[in-house]
């Protein structure tokens, strides 16, 4: 992995402005996408070190893309972080490398982008 | 084997078996066969009530106990089971209810789990707020508070935030403003020491001509002395040339007493006389040259002192502009170093407005978070605010009415 390139996708454009400014003033080039549609393309062009994403999504799901991201063999490398607001969502049987619950803390966010990152 | 074929064995056998016994008893009175065949009929008809018909009545009370609780969940499932027991039988219906109690009881269990989990997360990033506002009695208006809190938490950062940026904006342009000021001033400082080079240049050149016109001054002073000595010799040669005329005369007198004796000093007196008369022509217009050049000289000198006087006004004009040209030298010079100064208060303004920028960022993007949260928990409220099983899970109630059903089941 030799960038520290992150999709981030969130429907609301304040959460992706705000991962934004918090990644990119540590280190992270950041490719922000509020279309759950075009994630995948975005991701197979990209090829990001990482991908976060949102799971409440209007259309498809995150929990629905990052099934198909991982049966994917060009794209099932990649790392992905869900993220949910949604208390009842359970965090088993979800195509994730990792899972978090809303709120997001920046700090543990950071740990695991370091983890995720180590051998950039 | 459904519900209705129960039915259908529980009272049609039974009524069968009564209706023919009383027919008999109608037929033959007292007949102790037949009394004895209408008690058998009578308890196969409880037996049969009661292997048949009981589950059903069972399952019925437990139905309507769900019904009577009123909670929608459970209307819907009855409901759901009644449609059901059109096509399936008792024993399937108490799998399916069982099956679906199980999965419900799953759900709450995770949901208890992951509410749990949660005031728990909340409790430790938000405790101070919690600890103010958090009252059992009224959940919902501790989150709705929490929410407005957090709102106006979100927007005030983001107000800040977008105002440094703008102020940061504004002190990159003042930056930039001073950068050229300053520019501007070292240009100043350049163009005024090069007027300085060249007047100290001009200056110079303007002594060498001064200096140049006080020789011219004193030569023609000199000149004037030398003329005013030639003039007076010019006069002594004259009274020469005169005595010698006049003593040219008489010697020619003398000669004319002597005879023949005398005739050649004649000649010889004429001639003294003649070289008398062209001295005195040559001195004449020797004393008219003089003179003339005298005059000449005269005018130069005056002309010269003109001159000199110009020469010495315009040294005194590059004197006056070396000295203002020194004192915006100076002021540039001041202008500089104040430029440079407000240069480096504004670099570190300009920093720490950045480092501001940068760590506030993270408190917008962790309140921006918590908002998050806080909409789904109220969402979670507005959702469940009438389920009063829920907000007794909330008050910290370790079993909640379902599992007190199961129990009395």
């Amino acid at each position: 992995m030799s960038t520290k390139k992150i999709v981030v996708v969130d429907d609301e454009k304040i959460n992706l402005k705000l991962f934004e400014n918090f990644l990119n003033n540590r280190g992270y080039e950041v490719v922000a996408v509020d279309d759950g549609s075009q994630v995948v393309n975005t991701v197979t062009k990209e090829g990001p070190g990482a991908v976060i994403m949102d799971i409440v999504m209007p259309g498809r799901g995150g929990d629905e893309i990052a099934e198909q991201l991982k049966k994917s063999a060009s794209t099932r490398h990649i790392p992905i972080i869900l993220i949910t607001a949604d208390m009842l969502k359970p965090s088993e049987d979800l195509y994730a490398d990792y899972f978090i619950r809303r709120p997001v803390m920046g700090d543990h966010l950071l740990k695991i982008l370091a983890d995720v990152f180590k051998d950039a | 084997m459904n519900i209705k074929s129960h039915r259908f064995f529980c009272f049609l056998i039974p009524l069968t078996v009564l209706t023919s016994g009383l027919l008999c008893l109608l037929d033959t009175a007292k007949n102790i066969i037949l009394v004895t065949q209408l008690a058998l009929s009578g308890i196969v008809f409880f037996i049969l009530f009661f292997i048949f018909l009981r589950p059903y009545k069972k399952t019925l009370r437990r139905l309507k106990l769900h019904k009577t609780n009123g909670n929608s969940v459970f209307t819907d499932i009855m409901t759901c089971c009644l449609e059901m027991n059109k096509y399936y039988g008792e024993e399937e219906l108490e799998r399916r209810i069982l099956s679906e109690r199980e999965q419900t009881q799953k759900e709450v269990s995770l949901a208890q789990d992951t509410l749990h989990s949660f005031r728990h997360r909340v409790d430790n990033s938000l405790s101070p707020i919690l600890k103010i506002f958090y009252t059992k009695e009224n959940d919902m208006t501790v989150i709705g508070k929490m929410s407005l809190i957090v709102e106006e938490l979100y927007k005030s950062i983001e107000t800040i935030v977008a105002k440094m940026k703008s102020q940061s904006e504004l002190l990159a342009l003042t930056f930039d403003a001073f950068d050229t000021t300053t520019l501007s001033l070292e240009q100043v400082d350049i163009i005024i020491e090069k007027a300085k080079g060249l007047s100290a240049h001009l200056q110079k050149e303007t002594a060498k001509g001064r200096d140049a016109l006080i020789q011219t001054r004193e030569s023609m002073k000199t000149i004037l002395e030398s003329s005013e000595k030639m003039v007076n010799i010019i006069t002594t040669i004259e009274d020469i040339s005169e005595q010698t005329n006049i003593l040219s005369i008489n010697a020619s007198i003398e000669s004319t007493h002597t005879k023949s004796g005398g005739k050649g000093f004649a000649v010889i007196s004429k001639e003294i006389r003649k070289l008398a008369n062209n001295t005195k022509t040559s001195s004449l217009e020797i004393r008219r040259m003089v003179e003339d050049m005298i005059q000449k000289t005269k005018k130069q000198a005056a002309l010269v002192e003109i001159v000199f006087n110009i020469f010495t006004q315009i040294n005194s004009y590059i004197e006056q502009t070396n000295e203002t040209n020194k004192n915006i030298y100076n002021i540039s010079k001041k202008g500089v170093i104040q430029g440079r100064e407000m240069q480096t208060a504004i670099n570190a303004l300009s920093a720490v407005a950045k480092v501001i920028i940068n760590s506030s960022d993270k408190e917008l993007f962790q309140a921006n978070e918590v908002l998050q949260i806080m909409n789904s928990l109220k969402k979670v409220f507005d959702e469940y605010k009438t389920n009063e099983e829920f907000l007794s899970f909330l008050e910290g109630e370790p079993s909640i009415q379902y599992e007190n059903r199961e129990r009395r089941a």
